[in-house]
């Protein structure tokens, strides 16, 4: 795959750059033994107050869509298709961000 | 034309391609191609070894990106046709994502990678790559893994070992499994499980590492030799 140092952008008229990101968590019921060894971290460092900790992954995907709904779907198949693997992990969509041409434009939470 | 041969697959970040192709050449006098994940074809392939590693870095989730290898639609096929897999180590993992076997590996349940001996009971012999076994048979194996804890929801771990998909658990020199011998936390003790028809077995053990007494012990021959049988019938 070329890899390429211009910004990665294809957006014709119409379309717009989001920036998705995503949260993917183990499903409650799943062993997290990251999330268990992060939490023992943290009650030896005195942070006695914390019950649970849950260790998962996140990511951040620049594409173009045409709105936030299209980015938004856009992104829910990308973690079917392969950012989250169901049997184990779930996934949430964070928040969906327009970019504008200075940087990260208006926030839209969905 | 022959169906003799059996094919090893090479992803980038597989470890124990030429492990599993000395184990099945050198030890089994089985013909192997080694083949490459970007080829398309198996034709002439009778069965198929997906083997250990760390196939892309282990990146995302183990095996989820190596399912997206060029090769992984002929394999896809493969399994379907009816044709035999086995997933070593990592191939396992990517037989999970590939949803090629049910359920999925997660990170060892102490955090521990365990890279030691330990033994496996074999649960199911109707499979081509156990048919040299006798059920209940106790094997020593070598593990190497970080992410080898079995996982399936309660559903479907009712309906893989009803359905007898369960091919081996972790056990002790006498075949007793108990939450001491479960190396790694997988659920009912699980080292192998295969598919609905048998034909497709993924295994964290590694029999291709215990093929010789040189190597520190030589149960994967009793595994692997199944097959010899199997390819017997197939040519």
């Amino acid at each position: 795959m070329a890899v390429s140092d211009e910004p990665i952008t294809s957006a014709n008229e119409g379309e717009f750059d989001w920036l998705v990101d995503i949260i993917v968590t183990p499903k409650l019921g799943v062993n997290d033994p990251e999330g268990e060894a992060i939490l023992h971290g943290l009650h030896g460092l005195g942070h006695r107050r914390v019950t649970r900790v849950r260790a998962g992954q996140f990511f951040q995907v620049a594409l173009v869509a045409v709105s936030e709904t299209d980015a938004i779907a856009a992104a829910e198949t990308m973690c079917r298709d392969l950012l989250a693997n169901p049997v184990i992990q779930t996934y949430e969509i964070a928040r969906a961000v327009r970019v504008v041409q200075s940087g990260v434009g208006t926030a839209v939470t969905p | 034309m022959s169906r003799s041969q059996i094919g090893v697959i090479s992803f980038p970040g597989s470890n124990g391609d030429w492990d599993a192709y000395h184990a099945l050449v050198d030890s089994l006098g089985v013909p192997v191609r080694m083949l490459d994940h970007r080829e398309r074809h198996l034709s002439g392939i009778a069965a198929l070894v997906i083997p250990g590693g760390f196939s892309y870095g282990d990146y995302l989730r183990c095996g989820a990106i190596a399912r997206f290898s060029p090769i992984m639609d002929s394999v896809r096929e493969f399994a379907i046709r009816g044709g035999p897999i086995l997933g070593i180590c990592n191939g396992f993992q990517i037989l999970t994502e590939a949803h090629l076997l049910p359920g999925a590996l997660l990170r060892n349940q102490r955090l521990r990678f365990q890279c030691r001996w330990t033994h496996i009971r074999v649960e199911q012999n109707a499979s081509p790559w156990t048919t040299g076994c006798d059920e209940g048979e106790v094997l020593r194996l070598p593990i190497a893994h970080g992410d080898g804890c079995y996982f399936a929801d309660s559903e479907t771990l009712t309906r893989i070992e009803d359905a007898g998909q369960v091919i081996a658990r972790y056990c002790d020199a006498s075949g007793r499994v108990t939450s001491e011998t479960n190396v790694n936390g997988s659920l009912h003790g699980i080292a192998a499980v295969a598919n609905e028809a048998k034909t497709v077995v993924g295994m964290m053990p590694h029999p291709e590492r215990a093929t010789e007494l040189l190597l520190g012990g030589d149960d994967g021959r009793r595994l692997l030799r199944g097959l010899l049988d199997f390819l017997s019938v197939a040519v």
